[in-house]
């Protein structure tokens, strides 16, 4: 039991707000719940074991990538006479893609030159081009985005989703973190916080250079840190029999042989210099371009099969990422560069290995970008219609979802809020969005707070 | 001891303000300083607080010049605090009555008449009633009980078939008390002297002399910034950090030293600078609504309104345990909070702003009447430089000279000509003050007023004193409405709504023809912080339980209310509504001194049980919630930290001041702007900074100190009112490697290595690190593991401290 819940909240989140999932303040990587109470039933069938998230971090444009308007070429250099909310003032004229877009596979879906390699699954793909935020501005709708909520401090759904179904691998963390290279996304750690849930349902920052997780290097020699733990079990033994009635010390006890066995297995997760040339060669890793983005996706699929629940990688970061509001030609070549093989890659590995079924892979940013120009050849933020995709954990294939009206502006059909997202994964993930709560602040939390529902359409049926 | 009149008070408070604004005024009258450029520029490029020139904080007011960032004077803001500390004595807060206060102003016709002008019928319900003090039970026989808690205490062990516990050792007593009072373990001296020959009396000596520590202020404070969301940067995409915001943490660790009163304490952070604006305190206080993450990267409207509804519901949950909050969308669920109240609350900050103060007892007029001058001429200089840069950029622009002069007028959203220029150069109009060069020179056409100014400022500037400490406090108290947002949406505005209390925590209608009332009848503050505090009228009597609980659960673990911040329908019923009745009177009674009852709770029998209990009595109680043993506690990161920065003699006590930056793992340092160093300047001097006490740690919201986060440390997203207490191996990781512990580990070692026998070593190590000795077989197991150990001797004392870091015992205290 977890002694910082009172008895109170703790009988209400067994029974009450939480439904059948049980025990479920036991906790994601937590060794306690290693044990005894690591089984965390879903509220239904399963579809998405695992989540695989691509934040492309800035906002990348809908109509430049997997949302085709062809109408929009017609207006080229015309000002669009409504009102435009913008986040910087005056927007320029309408400007049409600077891609070419071609249809790939059987489901014909129109994709972007720029993705000619993630074009390839097409008919995996689910896009939704409805899209919608409440947010022009880049953190809170990031906040928007990963929480479902503006301002800081709810929990993201990574840490909902942990704390719903646990994880299955006590030494690696249920919900994992991968940043850009060059910075992390603004927001910061708010990004993958766990709010008011128990900070251990918060996202670990996993590096791929350097210490994976912070403090995994030994601060000594293996021989002299087993001495240590050695006479520490010994000490710990000995002070737990004149205190045999705190289960803490005996859940403490276990997390340093978690710990001591993470400096071991954490590392070997990381070695994809195991994996075959062939398959490095499909992330992209001897393209110096791919590299990074290929390494962390790479990762990703060697986390899947050891159980990590949730994983969110941002792609951009302070500085350099799809914020494009001038010069969107070559930025969102080069960004698209960086992850087109990668993605494509992932999502051939997954099919080869049969994971992809149980591996929801989502990519799409905080928000999207206007058909209206800026500053010659860019774009503002757009959050009234734009596009995401999914693939794998049950969503539809080779289906489009949605519609933005014929410039690519506003959401006109089956508009898909970020609360309808995320009842939509925490519903493929096995989670009824409205049954998951935990007490905070005089009420049961949901993840959504009713203000969200699942969007069945771009779930498959069988 | 009642209370003198308020007449009296004020006047006392008029006087001795004279006498410490004369103090003050010879005291500054040595400082002189004159604003350099380029000092104010390395300032500014340390603090980023415009990155952005469009990112200006839409609803912090500017009271002089954002660019004066005076290097913090750690002297000057001890002055204050100094002059403060006697000052408040002499008020003698304690002969002060609560309960002459029978006043506060309601019923001006600007207020929400439906809600507060009609009398109310207070709620009946437990936490929102009247005070009303139960009735001790009587044990005469009991040889265990000490004061009226145990008491109470014992009856409800006896409804549930439970005996207490024996006292616990007076070596487990120490270390219990030492960490509990002021969150560090005793050294082997302090430990030594309060063992030997140990007696009740000196068990209560000791409490009073650890009540009376500096840092029983620096221990207990973090209870109150958990709860007041204090942080030292604003979050969001700027993040950027607060050098002003200090003085509000400072504020809260003197008051608890001082031992404010806590109506005080809560009326001065609601409207102190208003209802004392002589007192730097006071107005440092209002910080409280200053600590909200605040987005300034163009904001828009509806983050005003989060920012309203943080201010208030984190006001609700922490001084009233209330969620307020609850109502901004609809009716409260639960509780008698409608959704007019809600806004009506809302509405007293509506016009608020943050606002730097001086905090010098006389507000720094001084400073602003030479400084105002000095300060309209830098701005004119500075609108002179920033036109010359957009001048030279328009220059460099590939227009037609006509498009130029298009983009010269004042920009004119109708005219499309000029728009759709300007939507090709988006940003080329953006000047920034950042940018402006000691050597830049201003256009042709201002060159003669140029030199004017630059004269004027020659003769001012010598006479500019140096500036006072500065604090970001709240400002504004004006009677103004709020619309009544529908689904809590900013787009959907309905009625106006004036500023309101809560009407079932409010009884008739008091006497409002006192001087009180004329005096502050049209500001909305001050009547809240006195509606607040009023036990007979307001919310007093909820306030005075809720703070009680606070207090009982930091030393026990839990609250008698469970869910400290809940008090309203939906939270949990207390273990012992007799208990915390009694003790909220006793707080009130004592004029509102927490001290008192912190001395009532440690000297209790129930406090000093020992921890260990029978399986009997362990299955009838698994929780401990009948209080018929101690319950084993894990310290908390800031005491983990500072109790192996002390075991080491290692703490730098230093008190007060500016955030300190620790050195934390390069690839934790998410949100790097410009560089690591600028976004986390660590102090690269001696490391003397990187050792004071956790409470004066940095908190930058959005990139956390991953030893203080690993271990529960909250994130000041909202008002947190019961850490977490999690064990996880990320932890165990931390301190089986991180940097610091390995520090402390070396330090102590080195020491231990001046200790003549193996079997001395041992010893010291225990009590440096465990506050006990060892026993004897634990002394023979530690003997030979150094004896059997590897590496040089010092390696081998390394390892023997370092696993007693990481034991149980060490992180939990008995």
């Amino acid at each position: 039991m977890i002694p910082s819940i009172s008895r109170r909240q703790w009988l209400k989140q067994l029974g009450g707000g939480a439904g059948a999932l049980a025990l479920q303040s036991m906790l994601a990587g937590d060794v306690a719940a290693d044990k005894s109470e690591n089984k965390k039933s879903p509220h239904h069938e399963v579809k998405a074991k695992n989540v695989i998230w691509l934040f492309m971090n800035g906002g990348p444009s809908g109509i430049d990538t997997f949302d085709y308007k062809p109408e929009l070429a017609k207006y080229h250099g015309k000002v669009f006479e409504g009102e435009v909310k913008t986040l910087f003032p005056h927007p320029g004229p309408l400007m049409e893609s600077p891609f070419k877009f071609n249809r790939y596979g059987e489901s014909g879906l129109p994709i972007s030159e720029i993705y000619s390699n993630v074009a390839k699954h097409a008919d995996d793909l689910c896009v939704i081009n409805s899209c919608t935020s409440t947010q022009l501005n880049h953190v809170p709708a990031c906040y928007m985005m990963n929480t479902g909520v503006s301002r800081v401090g709810s929990p993201s759904i990574g840490s909902f989703a942990t704390y719903g179904l646990g994880t299955e691998n006590s030494e690696l963390p249920g919900f994992v973190v991968m940043m850009d290279r060059r910075s992390a996304p603004e927001g910061g750690a708010n990004l993958w916080d766990s709010g008011f849930l128990p900070p251990k349902y918060q996202g670990v920052p996993f590096r791929n250079d350097g210490e994976p997780v912070l403090f995994l290097d030994r601060s000594v020699s293996r021989g002299r840190q087993q001495n240590r733990l050695k006479f520490l079990a010994k000490l710990n033994q000995e002070h737990l029999n004149r205190n045999p009635h705190n289960r803490d010390l005996e859940t403490r006890i276990q997390s340093f042989e978690t710990a001591y066995k993470m400096q071991a297995s954490v590392p070997d997760l990381m070695k994809v210099d195991d994996e075959t040339e062939d398959t490095k060669r499909i992330y992209g890793l001897d393209d110096p371009d791919c590299e990074h983005f290929g390494t962390q996706l790479l990762l990703a699929r060697r986390m899947v099969e050891r159980g990590v629940r949730f994983q969110q990688i941002f792609h951009g970061g302070w500085k350099r990422n799809w914020d494009s509001h001038g010069s969107l030609g070559d930025n969102h070549r080069s960004l698209a560069k960086e992850t087109d093989k990668p993605i494509a890659g992932l999502l051939r590995d997954l099919k080869a290995r049969g994971l992809l079924e149980s591996t929801l892979v989502i990519w799409g940013g905080e928000f999207g970008r206007l058909p209206m120009s800026q500053d010659i050849d860019g774009r503002d933020h757009n959050p009234y219609g734009f596009t995401m995709w999914m693939a794998g954990g049950g969503a539809k294939k080779g289906y489009v979802h949605g519609k933005t009206d014929e410039l690519g502006y506003r959401a006109v059909e089956s508009p898909v809020s970020m609360n309808d997202l995320h009842a939509t994964i925490l519903h493929l993930m096995g989670v009824d969005h409205e049954r998951l709560s935990y007490w905070f602040s005089g009420r049961d939390q949901t993840m959504t707070n009713s203000l969200g529902s699942v969007v069945f359409d771009i779930c498959n049926k069988s | 001891m009642r209370r003198k009149s308020i007449i009296y008070t004020l006047i006392t408070t008029v006087l001795l303000c004279i006498s410490v604004v004369s103090w003050w005024a010879s005291e500054i009258a040595q400082f002189r300083l004159t604003f350099s450029r380029s000092v104010l520029q390395n300032e500014l490029s340390k603090w980023s607080e415009s990155r952005h020139a469009e990112s200006k904080p839409v609803n912090e007011e500017e009271s002089f010049d954002r660019y004066e960032h005076p290097p913090f004077d750690e002297e000057k803001w001890r002055e204050v605090l100094d002059a403060e500390a006697t000052f408040f004595r002499q008020l003698e807060f304690s002969n002060t009555d609560p309960k002459q206060q029978d006043f506060y102003p309601v019923s001006h016709s600007t207020w929400s008449t439906e809600h507060v002008d009609s009398p109310r019928k207070r709620s009946d319900f437990w936490s929102f009633k009247l005070l009303e003090r139960p009735k001790v039970p009587e044990f005469p026989d009991s040889t265990w009980v000490r004061n009226p808690i145990d008491a109470f205490v014992l009856k409800k062990m006896g409804e549930q078939q439970l005996e207490p516990e024996a006292q616990a050792t007076s070596g487990q007593l120490g270390r219990r008390l030492w960490l509990d009072l002021i969150g560090l373990p005793p050294n082997s001296e302090e430990l030594a002297n309060f063992i030997d020959q140990f007696s009740d009396d000196k068990y209560k000596q000791t409490v009073d002399t650890l009540l009376d520590a500096p840092s029983f202020g620096e221990h207990w404070a973090s209870y109150w910034l958990d709860l007041a969301r204090y942080a030292d940067s604003n979050g969001y995409e700027e993040d950027e950090l607060k050098p002003y915001a200090f003085p509000y943490r400072d504020f809260v660790i003197w008051a608890i030293n001082e031992d404010l009163p806590i109506d005080t304490f809560f009326r001065w952070q609601i409207a102190g600078d208003i209802i004392a604006p002589q007192h730097p305190m006071a107005v440092a206080a209002t910080g409280f609504f200053t600590n909200a993450p605040m987005n300034t990267f163009k904001p828009q409207e509806s983050e005003r309104y989060d920012e309203l509804d943080d201010q208030v519901s984190t006001m609700g949950q922490a001084m009233m345990g209330l969620s307020i909050g609850c109502a901004r969308c609809h009716d409260h669920f639960y509780d008698p909070i409608s959704q007019e109240e809600y806004y009506g609350m809302v509405a007293i900050f509506k016009d608020t702003k943050r606002k730097k103060r001086f905090l010098v007892p006389d507000g720094g007029n001084a400073y602003n009447v030479i400084g105002s001058p000095v300060q309209a001429i830098r701005d004119e200089i500075t609108q002179m430089l920033l036109d010359a840069q957009k001048e030279e950029r328009i220059e460099e622009l590939d227009f037609t000279d006509e498009e130029k002069d298009l983009l010269r007028q004042p920009i004119d959203p109708t005219n499309k000509r000029q728009s759709l220029l300007l939507a090709s150069c988006l940003r080329c109009l953006d000047v920034e003050e950042r940018l402006i060069n000691e050597d830049d020179e201003p256009l042709e056409r201002d060159q003669s007023r140029y030199q004017e100014l630059l004269e004027q400022l020659s003769e001012l500037e010598p006479n500019l004193l140096d500036l006072p400490p500065i604090g970001l406090t709240l400002s504004g108290n004006s009677i103004s409405k709020m619309p009544l947002l529908s689904g809590g949406n900013a787009n959907k505005k309905g009625r106006e709504i004036g500023p309101t209390f809560l009407s079932e925590l409010t009884t008739g209608i008091p006497d409002v023809e006192t001087d009180y009332w004329t005096k502050w009848a049209e500001t909305p503050r001050p009547a809240l912080a006195y509606w607040m505090t009023d036990t007979q009228n307001g919310a007093g009597a909820l306030i005075a339980r809720v703070m009680v609980n606070r207090l009982w659960k930091n030393h026990f673990g839990t609250g008698l209310v469970s869910t400290a911040s809940e008090f309203g329908s939906s939270g949990a019923l207390p273990t012992h509504p007799d208990l915390l009745e009694w003790l909220a009177c006793e707080l009130v009674e004592n004029g509102w001194k927490q001290k008192p009852i912190h001395r009532l709770i440690v000297t209790s029998a129930t406090y000093r049980q020992s921890t260990r209990t029978t399986n009997q009595k362990y299955e009838l109680d698994p929780e401990n919630r009948f209080y018929s043993r101690h319950s084993m506690r894990r310290l908390s990161a800031e005491v983990i930290r500072d109790a192996m920065l002390k075991s080491a003699n290692r703490l730098n006590r230093e008190m007060y001041g500016q955030a300190v930056f620790p050195e934390i793992p390069q690839s934790a340092i998410y949100n790097t702007q410009e560089s690591r160093e600028y976004t986390w300047p660590v102090y690269l001097g001696d490391d003397s900074e990187r050792r004071r006490r956790s409470i004066y740690l940095v908190r930058r919201r959005t990139i956390p100190i991953p030893f203080m986060s690993l271990f529960d440390f909250p994130d000041a997203s909202f008002s947190c009112a019961q850490r977490s207490q999690t064990t996880l191996p990320t932890q165990a990781l931390a301190l089986l490697n991180s940097p610091f512990v390995a520090e402390n580990v070396a330090h102590l070692a080195q020491q231990l290595g001046n200790e003549t026998t193996t079997q001395a070593q041992v010893q010291a190590a225990y009590l440096a690190i465990l506050s006990r000795s060892p026993s004897k077989s634990e002394l023979t197991s530690g003997m030979d593991f150094i004896r059997n150990g590897m590496g040089s001797p010092n390696s081998r004392l390394e390892d023997l401290c370092h696993v007693l870091y990481l034991t149980n015992e060490f992180i939990y205290r008995n």
